[in-house]
């Protein structure tokens, strides 16, 4: 089974930087590179709801969440502890 | 310079030395900055620590900058540099005695050119002012008003932050680049703040509406909401002026080269817009406002007939000077029509096409060139077309706009590859990504063995956008779709 942050790193580089990059540093600001538009973010929203299976609610889209691969796998870890193991 | 109060610092000094600001966007790929660089002459660069890893690429190509400031970190070559901090020692009290006149040059702000070439678009103290003094007027900007200034000093929008709100003695916020991406934050941030005044793109009020947890903020306080730079759809402006019934909605019109021209105040729900709404009916882009004349002209400059569409025609107090050393540009980019009655006025020709309603307002009905918007950017598709063509993979390229459902466009690409390559999709792109800047990149490049052409044998770009538009697959716009009314 794959890690969340490497999950994270192959939805972001093949479906939101077409395949630019490789890795990316887990603890790099994804929302200053200027690589991530605002669609985009909202399309890793969607992603992390359908693959991790849970609802990401609309106050949960903050910066501290979502600015990095760390801090969305924290959060994604997070959600599991309060409603059972993820199903990734 | 990204979003924040350097940038400020960085603009009226600038000014108040007698220069006059290039505005950059941080995230040009590193060959277009340096060309943009050797374009215009710019001698001083002043930036961000944000953008050191950048800095020494770019300082390896662009030996004519002399100095450097806002950085901490030294670079190795003849480029001084000055961080941010070292200028507190200079005396704040007096700016220097440089003497500037209304028709000197203020800032240039670079747009998208057809063949590959930006155009510095020439901006004066005069046009300039005009401006911040008309934006002041027409919204009736306040000392106490708190403007949330959205979009980055490079987009022709953030005048109204950086002139308008000074202008007036009013506060303006400068939306850091993070809280763009997320509209949560962004609507806590709209609310610690208590904003007064918004003005950016539709998309971001797009995404507030769709992600933006707006039931669980306060903003009473926002009393205008203005919005340009791209149609909105108006399913999604009703309901936001649902979610805000106490502000004032306006639709903000105007190419760089005139900055704003037309504006139209929609009215509230209750005045029976709301059958219009229904019928998706567009937002109109307005009348002109003060000081500003405009024609609507078939392709002999005549007038045409209330209701016909054709070319409009701006003539303005808030008018570019021209393009920054660009006389072929600057010999079409004005027109002198008889019917103004007088030969010496210049109108600028925007390549807009619009009707004239019953009502006088004006109607956006498109483009007589390629060009388009892409969430509020202005692309020349002829720019992509011709970026993707130099990759030595590519035979032959296409670029065509796909309609989202937001009332905007994204770009697609296809191409065909020279024998023998087995260049993937991802690869061109990547040639793409140094050549153009991100929101110019296609949001998908199809290799084909052949390309669709019309009767006479040009490529048939209309067939590729509707092959495109008729995938069932899911894209971000379909996204936004289904979480409002799914």
């Amino acid at each position: 089974m794959a890690e969340v942050p490497d999950i994270l790193n192959d939805f972001i580089v093949e479906e939101l930087l077409s395949g630019r990059g490789d890795t990316i540093d887990g603890d790099a600001n994804l929302l200053m590179s200027g690589q991530i538009d605002s669609i985009g973010m909202m399309r890793l929203v969607d992603f992390i709801e359908e693959r991790f299976d849970f609802q990401v609610p609309p106050e949960d889209v903050t910066i501290e969440n979502l600015m990095s691969i760390r801090t969305m796998s924290n959060y994604i870890a997070r959600q599991a502890e309060n409603s059972g193991p993820p199903s990734a | 310079m990204p979003r924040c109060l350097a940038s400020a610092v960085a603009v009226f000094g600038i000014m108040k030395a007698g220069a006059a600001y290039v505005s950059i966007d941080p995230h040009t790929p590193i060959d277009s900055l340096w060309r943009l660089i050797d374009d215009c002459g710019i001698r001083h660069l002043i930036t961000h620590d944000q953008h050191s890893e950048k800095l020494g690429l770019l300082l390896a190509g662009a030996h004519e900058l002399s100095l450097l400031v806002g950085s901490s970190v030294e670079f190795d070559g003849s480029t001084r540099v000055r961080p941010w901090e070292t200028l507190d020692q200079f005396p704040a009290g007096h700016a220097p005695d440089v003497p500037s006149g209304e028709k000197d040059l203020a800032y240039i702000m670079y747009t998208s050119g057809s063949t590959g070439r930006p155009k510095g678009i020439m901006h004066t103290y005069s046009s300039g002012l005009s401006y911040a003094r008309l934006s002041v007027r027409t919204y009736d900007v306040k000392p106490e008003d708190r403007i949330g200034n959205y979009s980055p000093l490079h987009f022709d929008m953030s005048t109204f932050g950086y002139f308008a709100g000074p202008r007036a003695g009013a506060t303006s916020g400068l939306i850091p680049e993070a809280y763009t991406k997320l509209p949560a934050s962004l609507s806590q941030l709209m609310e610690s703040e208590h904003l007064t005044i918004w003005y950016s793109v539709p998309a971001a009020l797009i995404h507030l509406l769709v992600r933006g947890a707006l039931e669980k903020r306060d903003l009473s306080s926002l009393r205008w909401v203005m919005f340009g730079g791209e149609p909105f759809s108006p399913k999604h402006l009703r309901a936001l002026m649902k979610q805000w019934p106490h502000a004032i909605f306006s639709n903000v019109y105007g190419p760089t080269e005139v900055h704003q021209c037309t504006y139209y105040h929609v009215p509230a729900a209750e005045s029976g817009i709301e059958d219009d709404f229904e019928d998706e009916k567009p937002i109109p882009i307005g009348k002109v406002w003060e000081d500003t004349e405009g024609l609507v002209v078939d392709d002999l400059d005549q007038p045409v007939p209330r209701g016909e569409a054709g070319e409009l025609l701006i003539h303005s107090a808030t008018m570019m000077q021209g393009y920054w050393a660009r006389p072929d540009l600057n010999a079409n980019a004005f027109c002198h029509p008889e019917v103004s009655g007088s030969s010496e006025k210049g109108f600028y020709q925007t390549g807009d096409l619009v009707r004239t309603q019953e009502d006088g307002n004006y109607l956006f009905l498109g483009r007589k060139d390629r060009q388009i918007k892409t969430r509020g950017h202005r692309v020349e598709l002829d720019e992509v077309e011709a970026a993707l063509a130099a990759d030595p993979n590519v035979m032959e390229a296409a670029a065509f706009p796909v309609r989202d459902n937001q009332g905007s466009r994204l770009i697609e690409a296809a191409a065909i590859l020279v024998p023998g390559s087995e260049a993937l999709p991802e690869d061109l792109m990547e040639h793409l990504s140094r050549h153009l800047a991100p929101y110019a990149l296609p949001v998908q490049i199809a290799i084909l063995d052949k390309l669709p052409r019309t009767a006479t044998g040009k490529v048939d770009r209309s067939r590729l956008q509707r092959l495109a538009e008729q995938k069932p697959e899911l894209s971000s716009s379909r996204f936004i779709e289904d979480k409002i009314y799914g």
